[in-house]
């Protein structure tokens, strides 16, 4: 099934796109999204949302839908899903 | 505390009178305006808007904290700066463009950006934070001050031309450790954005400032709203409490 990665602030510059289309496996959960974004991912951009043990990032809110969910929420997604990677952003 | 109480001269029913035709507002909201106290964390980009609306709303005390001098730089997106002052305090040119708007608000400067040792002298001192700093360290220090005392904050943020902001109500709904239970890496101090932008949402938290004050409406209660103005698309988005958290887990589990 399909899903759409969107990207925001610094992660959507490093990405070079807004948002993307992800094949992943029917049922699939986030942390099954997750893995295989982070498998695709190029080095600067896997940098940027997970740590050294390839856990994500603190800095990092992950949304499906309209919802923030926990990346062991069991819960599968739906095929269209929207999967947000909100970035931490302040002020100045 | 505010106290609705406190009387409203002709003047100040003449200067707000647009805004108490608002429903639900009314003069018993303006009211509550006027005695309330409000820390509006740096007056940059976000704060210098948050501090203009709430002077302009008729906000009775702001409490500002910005260290610093202005530079050319700042004069894209801070609004309460000046050309012509370019070198001298941050704070106090703030301070005056805010008396020359509205000359009864009272202010208390402080010429210097919030930090874990001051972060609880000047929390004392008001009945809401709108938090507009840039770094994270200071975020987080007001955040836990702020569930500390059960203040409400107000959280604004931008970058390019997105922005991000939400509202806590200690206790009620997640704290900023609750989103973010570490420190934050790969910010960077300085980054892309317009003064648009950051007066976009600067207007935001100076609205959810006032509903909160006032119980006007629905405040951003556990959800954050994010844009982006280059696409013109807005989400609304749930957020969640974590139960584990270091700095309002205990209050949320009662």
């Amino acid at each position: 099934m399909n899903v759409t990665i969107l990207y925001t602030a610094h992660i959507k510059a490093a990405v070079g796109t807004a948002s993307q289309k992800l094949t992943v496996k029917e049922n699939a959960t986030l942390a099954d999204c997750f893995d295989a974004l982070c498998e695709q991912a190029p080095p600067q951009v896997r940098e940027l949302i997970t740590d050294n043990q390839r856990k994500l990032r603190s800095a990092i809110l992950l949304c499906v839908d309209d919802e923030q969910k926990s990346l062991d929420d069991p819960e599968p997604l739906s095929e269209g899903a929207e999967i947000t990677v909100l970035a931490a952003i302040s002020g100045g | 505390m505010p106290d609705p109480s406190s009387q409203l001269s002709p003047q100040e029913k003449a200067t707000y009178e647009w805004q108490m035709w608002v429903d639900d507002f009314g003069e018993a909201g303006q009211r509550i305006l006027k005695s309330s106290r409000v820390l509006v964390s740096r007056v940059g980009g976000l704060g210098s808007v948050v501090a203009y609306e709430l002077a302009a709303a008729g906000i009775g005390h702001l409490v500002l904290a910005h260290g610093g001098n202005i530079k050319l730089s700042d004069l894209n997106r801070q609004l309460l700066m000046t050309h012509s002052r370019v070198g001298s305090s941050r704070v106090d040119c703030a301070a005056e463009r805010l008396n020359e708007l509205n000359p009864d608000l009272k202010i208390t400067k402080l010429d210097e950006n919030v930090n874990n040792q001051n972060a609880k002298t000047l929390s004392d001192q008001v009945d809401l934070i709108v938090d507009c700093a840039p770094l994270f360290s200071e975020r987080f220090a007001l955040n836990d001050i702020a569930v500390k005392n059960n203040i409400p904050l107000v959280e604004c943020a931008m970058y390019d031309l997105e922005f991000q902001i939400t509202s806590i109500a200690p206790g009620k709904t997640p704290c900023l450790r609750c989103l973010y239970p570490e420190d934050i890496q790969h910010w960077r101090r300085e980054f892309p954005v317009f003064g648009a932008v950051s007066a976009t949402v600067g207007s935001l938290g100076a609205m959810e400032a006032i509903k909160i004050l006032t119980g006007l409406g629905k405040p951003l209660y556990s959800s954050l709203l994010r844009g982006d103005l280059r696409t013109m698309k807005f989400q609304k988005v749930r957020l969640k409490t974590n139960p584990q958290c270091t700095i309002c887990g205990r209050l949320n589990s009662n």
